[in-house]
């Protein structure tokens, strides 16, 4: 019906808008005017996505030059999850992104459990490669949110031995991670995976907490988390704040700078919408966005990106529209 | 990361040096492992070139690489039919040793022994064609294994550039299989350790089974005696090919079928290049090609000649010019001295024209893996780990750890291959940190606080400071009933209640135990702030036990004086207010001052003057009101100081009770007492009872009632005659042990009296469980007396000293209406200023 319009998708395990009940079946949101876009791919992701960048340069050529905190100029990106490619994708990105100032937001596409998660762009599907496209709002302006439903529980390890490349953690503050984990939250190691659902690591990056999920542990008790942890840093047990007061500011927070929301993209981390399922809460949450955004289209992914930062069991949002001035 | 578990291995002997990662062209290949507690550098296969370098590199022969030799020799004699491909440097390396080796070979039964230097003339051959239907130019030689894993891993750019072809011994086996149907097993012989990657890159192309070294080999083969053994290689070149086993061979080679030398370029060496270097070498491999045809590149200097493989290494030069220049010669015979490079193509491609090009094409494989930025807040928190917080820091770049830079060092910690006390700066600040820390609770070690204290007032001259002393009182109890856990957890939060409290505008340290230190801005203390930030701490750690602190501060009025002694005066003043419930805090000050110097005087006194009997003896009389007659008297001590006026006991008892001198003192004047007592006696004078003061401290000693008894027995006295004082204050600590100590003076005949009874602590239980034979009623009760209520309380005490039927001296009497009083109520024994002062002997004697 619209053979030159731009089309990119994701494989997700629950998505969600404002009039549908369930969480699951495609969910579609168009643009039809007021931005301009340029869509690529990136193949190779889990080994050398930096060789391919020239592919992100060219879909940057018609961008009038940027400064720093623009909202008008950005790129959502998306990459299938289970690669350990997200930081490589995050630096191809960034080396060209970051020089022209355009913020990047976008998740690693999730699927559901044993199903690999895949991407798209107009019309073909990819399991090793990552597509985008960047835009320019005409009229509206956009602001980018992260919402923290974690906060730091002062239990701190350094991380004393650690793949970074294969995100394998083996030892915290010299002893085996899973026995420190264990102590800490005095679980026994059969109880550690489920009480690492509600306890990710923390980092902190000067003012900003980001959150590092435990993806498995294995039976010799090495963790493997989904996003990097590296050597020598510190990492932080993580606890639940107040969803409720969080939410609320989330809102709170975006309608100060934003006076008209036209649409939101949101992205949530999988394991987060798992975890609100088992509490029984999803439907709540989902109503607290429905109420909150008006217009919005959200999918779940496996970690989040933000500009620098891959993160994981966070919610992002991006909100399109008219800006307060006041603000 | 699995670590050493490749050809090239870390022995034992490694030390941890770094020089192998200097030496290293890969990042990420050394990894710093600890190993029982040792450091130890070892390889990373995934990462690992396999150049050798680190094995030239290592000055403790702990890098080592691992081939088949043992395999290849224990299955040849077992019988197993093995073909050879021999590189041909073998020939240029030993000429002689060349034919006794491949007879040797023969005669343990292999058949086919193939010398690479015919896979070389393919090789050349090959290339030859490659470059005459090729425009472009820069294309990288693909013989050294290294160059072409360099590029493969970390420059996937070039690969296309690398010659499409298979090395010359590959070529030389994949000829062996495909046009001599030699379906055996091959053993390579070479003096390439990489090789070995090579052959599993080729593994469905050759029949190559065995990686054998030539210094493995011939170490192996050191004791064979090879002499009458003789073979020719089944096959070898004619012409150039030998020529390979040196550097520049391909320029020789091409040159010879093409004449164009001046467009190929020899690099020899760059496995030298450190991680920093090998960059430089890849982009100068790009742009080089702009100019060059061909870059023949080598890792190892001098081609083959620098392999860790190859014994004797460089000093083989002269030998090898000589066999190439005879392998020149020989081969310039064979084609004609006048024949061109055209003619010479020409007759290898008739030699070659049974074969297909095709099969001797290579395909490479793209390794590369993109490396990871390390984010900024990241490279930030380890520089701080490492305490490199400054610029200067952070770009000391020593290359002692093995990086050429800080950063890069940094990077190597982040991903897990170095160790941050691979940094040598790192590690001597831990030392020195580590010696001045107190491993319990991380802040200041004693002699640590006070070598800084005085560095830290002699950078802060116009600054005012106070050092303060905390002691936790009780803490032994603490420790007894909730576990050394508990303790060492409260002892932590105080440290870092203390640590937070300093921050950077002070020190804070722990001494031995529960003692800590602080030295505070004179400014910023307010005494109460500094004790609140420390109580709340405590209460932070949700104590199941309340924690009391007690605090001491000395304001530091001269720097220059020694920190220990700072210490000492804030720990008096903290020493003042121990055991007191309400006081928790004391500053030192002036009247403290006189009182320690008046201590210290004391202490360097006692000695001399027990030696020099200035210790005198006052007695004071007690009276029978009823006969007003004197019964007994009680000895009191005066210290007749020279230089002094006399000294009351309050001067200089409490002194001896803190050392112990109190033990020495008493015994001299029981005994002064028994002398007295004895000399009585002995002139028929009146004798009466003397009561001797005896300081608790006393009582704790075992031998106290023997000592007594020896004096007693000594001067053959009457037991009756010397009574014991105690004061009733004694008896609020360990009552048990006193009871028993009590018991001991009495069972042997010692009359004991509670003194001071109502000036202390004293409660009816302590009457109740002490066993006396006499009570001395405290004069402040007789004070009492003037009022109705006093008088009250005296004559209750009075008659219950009648039903419990212990007898009772009315002390401090020093009216006669007191006097009457107490008659009036039934206590009738006396001592005070209304019948006598205490007085010296001699007076004493002479009272009626």
């Amino acid at each position: 019906m619209f053979p030159d319009s731009t089309i990119v998708g994701s494989s997700v395990y629950a998505s969600f808008i404002p009039q549908a009940n369930s969480a699951r079946g495609i969910k579609i949101a168009a643009f039809i005017d007021g931005i301009k876009v340029k869509s690529g791919v990136i193949h190779d992701i889990e080994r050398y996505p930096s060789l391919h960048a020239d592919v992100i340069k060219e879909a940057t050529d018609f961008i009038a030059p940027t400064e720093p905190g623009q909202r008008r100029v950005g790129c959502i990106m998306f990459a299938p999850a289970g690669l350990a490619a997200e930081e490589m994708v995050l630096d191809a990105f960034n080396e060209v992104l970051e020089p022209l100032h355009i913020p990047l937001f976008g998740g690693s596409s999730s699927a559901q459990q044993d199903v690999r998660g895949k991407v798209a762009l107009n019309g073909k599907a990819y399991e090793k490669s990552a597509v985008f496209f960047t835009f320019e709002l005409e009229d509206t302006i956009f602001y980018r949110y992260q919402e923290n439903i974690f906060q730091p529980s002062g239990k701190r390890f350094l991380v004393t031995k650690a793949d970074v490349e294969t995100r394998t953690l083996y030892e915290l503050d010299g002893h085996p991670a899973h026995e420190v984990l264990c102590r800490a939250l005095d679980v026994t190691r059969e109880e550690l995976p489920r009480a690492l659902e509600s306890h990710p690591f923390g980092r902190t990056y000067g003012s900003k907490l980001f959150a590092t999920v435990v993806e498995s542990i294995d039976e010799d008790g090495t963790i493997t988390t989904l996003s990097r942890l590296y050597n020598q840093t510190e990492i932080e047990l993580l606890g639940l704040v107040d969803m409720d007061k969080e939410k609320r500011k989330t809102f709170e927070d975006l309608h100060k700078l934003l006076k008209r929301m036209d649409f939101s993209l949101v992205l949530t981390s999988d394991k987060r919408v798992v975890m609100l399922e088992k509490a029984g809460i999803f439907r709540e949450n989902k109503e607290f966005l429905d109420a909150g955004l008006g217009s919005y289209i959200g999918a779940t992914s496996h970690g989040q990106y933000l500009d620098d930062y891959f993160i994981n069991m966070s919610l992002i949002i991006l909100a399109i529209g008219e800006k307060n001035e006041d603000k | 990361m699995k670590t050493n578990n490749g050809i090239i291995q870390t022995l034992d002997t490694c030390i941890g040096c770094s020089r192998c990662v200097a030496a290293c062209p890969a990042m990420g290949t050394n990894i710093s492992v600890q190993c029982d507690g040792r450091r130890l550098v070892e390889p990373n296969d995934e990462k690992c070139l396999h150049c050798g370098q680190c094995i030239h590199a290592c000055g403790h022969d702990a890098r080592v690489y691992l081939d088949d030799t043992d395999t290849f020799l224990n299955d040849l004699r077992a019988g197993k039919n093995i073909s050879l491909i021999i590189d041909p440097s073998i020939f240029v390396l030993y000429p002689q040793y060349y034919h006794n080796l491949l007879g040797y070979f023969k005669d343990l039964g292999v058949e086919k022994i193939y010398d690479a230097s015919f896979g070389a003339d393919i090789y050349t051959w090959f290339i030859c064609h490659f470059i005459e239907g090729h425009k472009g130019s820069g294309f990288i030689a693909s013989d050294c294994p290294v160059a072409v894993e360099l590029i493969e891993k970390y420059k996937p750019g070039l690969i296309h550039k690398l010659l499409p072809v298979y090395s010359p011994s590959m070529c030389t086996a994949i000829y062996a299989r495909n046009y001599e149907n030699d379906p055996r097993e091959f053993a390579y012989i070479t003096p390439c350790l990489a090789r070995r990657n090579e052959i599993d890159a080729c593994a469905e192309q050759t029949n190559i089974t065995y990686h054998v070294t030539f210094s493995k080999l011939m170490e192996a083969l050191e004791h064979e005696d090879m002499t009458h053994c003789y073979a020719e290689p089944t096959m070898k070149s004619e012409d150039l090919g030998y020529l390979y086993a040196i550097c520049g061979g391909l320029r020789e080679n091409i040159g010879f079928y093409t004449g164009d030398h001046a467009r190929i370029y020899d690099v020899d060496g760059f496995g030298q290049n450190s991680l920093h270097e090998r960059q430089k070498f890849l982009n100068m491999l790009e742009s080089t090609g702009v100019t060059y045809k061909i870059i023949d590149a080598y890792s190892c200097h001098l081609g083959m000649l620098g392999s860790p493989a190859i014994k004797g290494g460089e000093s083989l030069f002269p030998q090898v010019v000589q066999q190439s220049e005879k392998i020149r010669h020989h081969a310039f015979g064979r084609a004609g001295t006048q024949s061109t490079p055209k003619e010479r193509l020409a007759n290898l491609d008739k030699k070659f024209d049974d074969i297909d090009l095709s099969a001797f094409r290579r395909e490479f494989k793209n390794q590369y893996k993109q490396p990871f930025k390390l984010p900024k807040d990241v490279l930030d928190a380890i520089f701080k780990t490492m305490g490199k917080n400054t610029h200067q820091a952070r770009h000391v770049d020593c290359s002692l750890c093995g990086y050429s830079t800080c950063t890069e060092m940094a990077r190597a910690i982040a991903s897990g291959y170095a160790a941050v006390d691979d940094c040598i700066h790192f590690a001597q600040r831990e030392t020195i940190r580590l010696s001045e820390t107190d491993n319990l609770t991380g802040i200041l070690n004693q002699s640590a606080f006070v070598a800084k204290v005085s560095d830290y007032l002699w950078d802060h001259t116009e600054d005012k400071f106070v050092l303060a002393y905390l002691d936790v009182q009780n803490f032994k109890i603490i420790n007894d009933l909730y576990g050394f856990d508990a303790g060492d957890t409260l002892l932590k939060c105080i440290a870092q209640s203390l640590s937070d409290y300093v921050k950077d505008n002070g020190l804070c340290g722990r001494l031995l135990g529960d003692h800590f230190v602080a030295l505070l801005p004179e400014g910023n203390l307010a005494a109460h702030d500094f004790m609140n930030h420390i109580h709340k701490g405590l209460m932070s750690i949700n104590q199941k036990f309340a924690v009391s602190i007690d605090f001491g501060f000395y304001s530091i009025v001269n720097p220059e004086i020694p920190v220990a002694q700072m210490i000492d005066l804030a720990h008096i003043a903290q020493s003042s207010i121990k055991g007191s419930f309400d006081m928790h805090w004391a500053h030192y000050d002036e009247a403290m001052r006189k009182k320690m110097r008046h201590e210290a005087f004391v202490v360097k006194e006692m000695q001399r003057a027990l030696d020099e009997d200035e210790f005198k003896i006052f007695l004071q009389p007690q009276y029978d009101y009823r006969t007003n007659k004197m019964v007994s008297a009680e000895a009191l001590t005066r210290w007749m100081h020279p230089g002094h006026k006399m000294m009351t006991p309050d001067q200089f008892i409490p002194v001896f009770e803190k050392n112990n001198f109190i033990k020495k003192l008493d015994l001299h004047v029981f005994e002064k007492v028994c002398a007295l007592q004895r000399r009585g006696l002995d002139e028929n004078l009146r004798v009466i009872p003397i009561a001797v003061n005896f300081s608790r401290v006393d009582l704790f000693s075992r031998e106290l009632a023997d000592d007594l008894e020896v004096i007693c027995a000594k001067y053959d006295i009457d037991k009756s005659l010397v009574r014991l004082e105690i004061t009733e204050s004694a008896y609020a600590n360990e009552p048990e042990q006193l009871v028993a100590a009590i018991e001991k003076l009495r069972a042997v005949g010692f009359v004991v009296e509670m003194d001071d009874f109502g000036s202390g602590y004293s409660s009816l239980n302590t009457l109740y469980e002490m066993p006396v034979d006499a009570v001395k009623l405290d004069m402040r009760f007789i004070d009492g007396s003037q009022t109705q209520k006093g008088r009250f309380i005296i004559d209750t005490i009075v008659h219950m000293m009648k039903l419990l039927d212990i007898p009772l001296i009315a002390e401090g009497v020093e009216t006669k209406n007191q006097a009457s009083f107490l008659h009036s109520i039934g206590c009738n024994i006396m001592q005070g200023y209304f019948y006598a002062r205490p007085m010296p002997v001699e007076e004493f004697v002479l009272l009626p």
